[in-house]
């Protein structure tokens, strides 16, 4: 399927262009993963982080459940290394905050970087639907937790609790 | 504080941050400035401000930051063993047990993945009304989309060339002294 190095390269990359925030991860995860290696089918990425969001711990979690499906316990381990590395930027940045903070060049580049993410998340989330997303009762739950997100604030991991508890339902319901 | 302690106290956290990025700060915030007081407020908003500066998740980034201020550089390692602990081994758990109850867990899926594809937009919806709220902005985000959507240019050209969009409008900006809108 693929090899440890190249899996480390991958969410290497992934966590390296995470910028502004943990949404971009979602974004160049789906990119790499997805849509430019195929080592991952869109249903397989979007149960990575419904798993990832229904157990504790950072946003970045669920590249363990990837890792895990792609290469075992190995692979889980390296997807956790490799997404920490990036971060390990903050002990510079910290030490050299006030300038960095307020320097001319970064601003203006995570503004340009920030609204990119705007239009890359609504992207993604119309790349993921192709094969998910197939009839009138997908999209209206879609909407549903779209609502619930948007308009009542319900937390995520308490959307993603209640789909799963319907789709056992469901999956019951069908056998 | 000692690297035990340390590793306690993220693993508490860790345990205890369901849903990711903002959730967790609220986690973070609870237990050190209020609860324990060994960061104040500002320290914490200045670091979670750097921390979006830096690549990768901001509760990863802040977890070695903090751990850094309790014990030094092996503190930050103890705080993010700590922290990732709990998470690591649930969801592993969790992935075995879907991955053993397959054809089942695929049905649940059907209901799930909806869900969550309604939950990206959600969160793109919230950073819009944050990042994107002008008209030029927003058109900016929708040319990213359709640059993506239907060009399939990749992500990381697309965020390395709207960092440097944002560069250039910036130096415009100055050039014909328009004044910021903020």
């Amino acid at each position: 399927m693929t090899s440890p190095l190249n899996l480390f390269y991958l969410f290497f990359t992934s966590s390296l262009f995470t910028l502004g925030g943990g949404p971009a991860l979602t974004v160049v995860l789906q990119d790499l993963f997805v849509n430019q290696n195929h080592l991952l089918t869109n249903q397989q990425f979007l149960t990575a982080m419904a798993i990832g969001r229904l157990t504790p711990g950072p946003a970045m979690i669920y590249t363990v459940v990837i890792g895990f499906v792609l290469l075992g316990i190995i692979g889980s381990v390296i997807a956790l290394v490799a997404t920490t590395i990036p971060s390990l930027l903050i002990f510079p940045v910290r030490t050299l905050y006030q300038k960095a903070e307020s320097s001319f060049i970064v601003q203006n580049f995570f503004r340009g970087v920030s609204i990119a993410i705007v239009g890359l998340i609504f992207g993604t989330a119309i790349r993921l639907s192709n094969g998910v997303i197939s009839g009138i009762s997908d999209f209206l739950i879609a909407l549903l937790s779209f609502i619930f997100m948007i308009k009542y604030k319900i937390s995520v991991a308490k959307i993603v609790g209640t789909a799963f508890i319907f789709g056992s339902i469901y999956a019951l319901w069908i056998k | 504080m000692n690297n035990l302690l340390i590793f306690w106290e993220f693993l508490k956290i860790g345990t205890f941050s369901f849903g990711g990025g903002v959730s967790v700060l609220a986690v973070f915030n609870d237990e050190f400035v209020e609860k324990k007081k060994l960061l104040t407020k500002k320290e914490f908003m200045q670091t979670y401000a750097l921390s979006k500066l830096v690549p990768g998740a901001n509760t990863v980034s802040m977890t070695l930051a903090f751990g850094k201020k309790f014990g030094g550089y092996t503190g930050s390692f103890f705080a993010l063993l700590g922290f990732y602990f709990v998470p690591y081994i649930l969801t592993l758990l969790f992935t075995i047990f879907y991955l053993a109850f397959e054809p089942f867990m695929n049905n649940v899926a059907k209901i799930v993945m909806p869900a969550v594809i309604g939950i990206i937009a959600a969160t793109g919806e919230n950073f819009r009304k944050t990042e994107a709220n002008s008209w030029p902005s927003m058109l900016l985000a929708f040319i990213v989309l359709i640059s993506l959507v239907s060009f399939r240019l990749s992500t990381i050209f697309i965020i390395l060339f709207a960092g440097f969009l944002g560069i250039c409008w910036g130096i415009l900006k100055n050039r014909i002294k328009i004044p910021a809108k903020t």
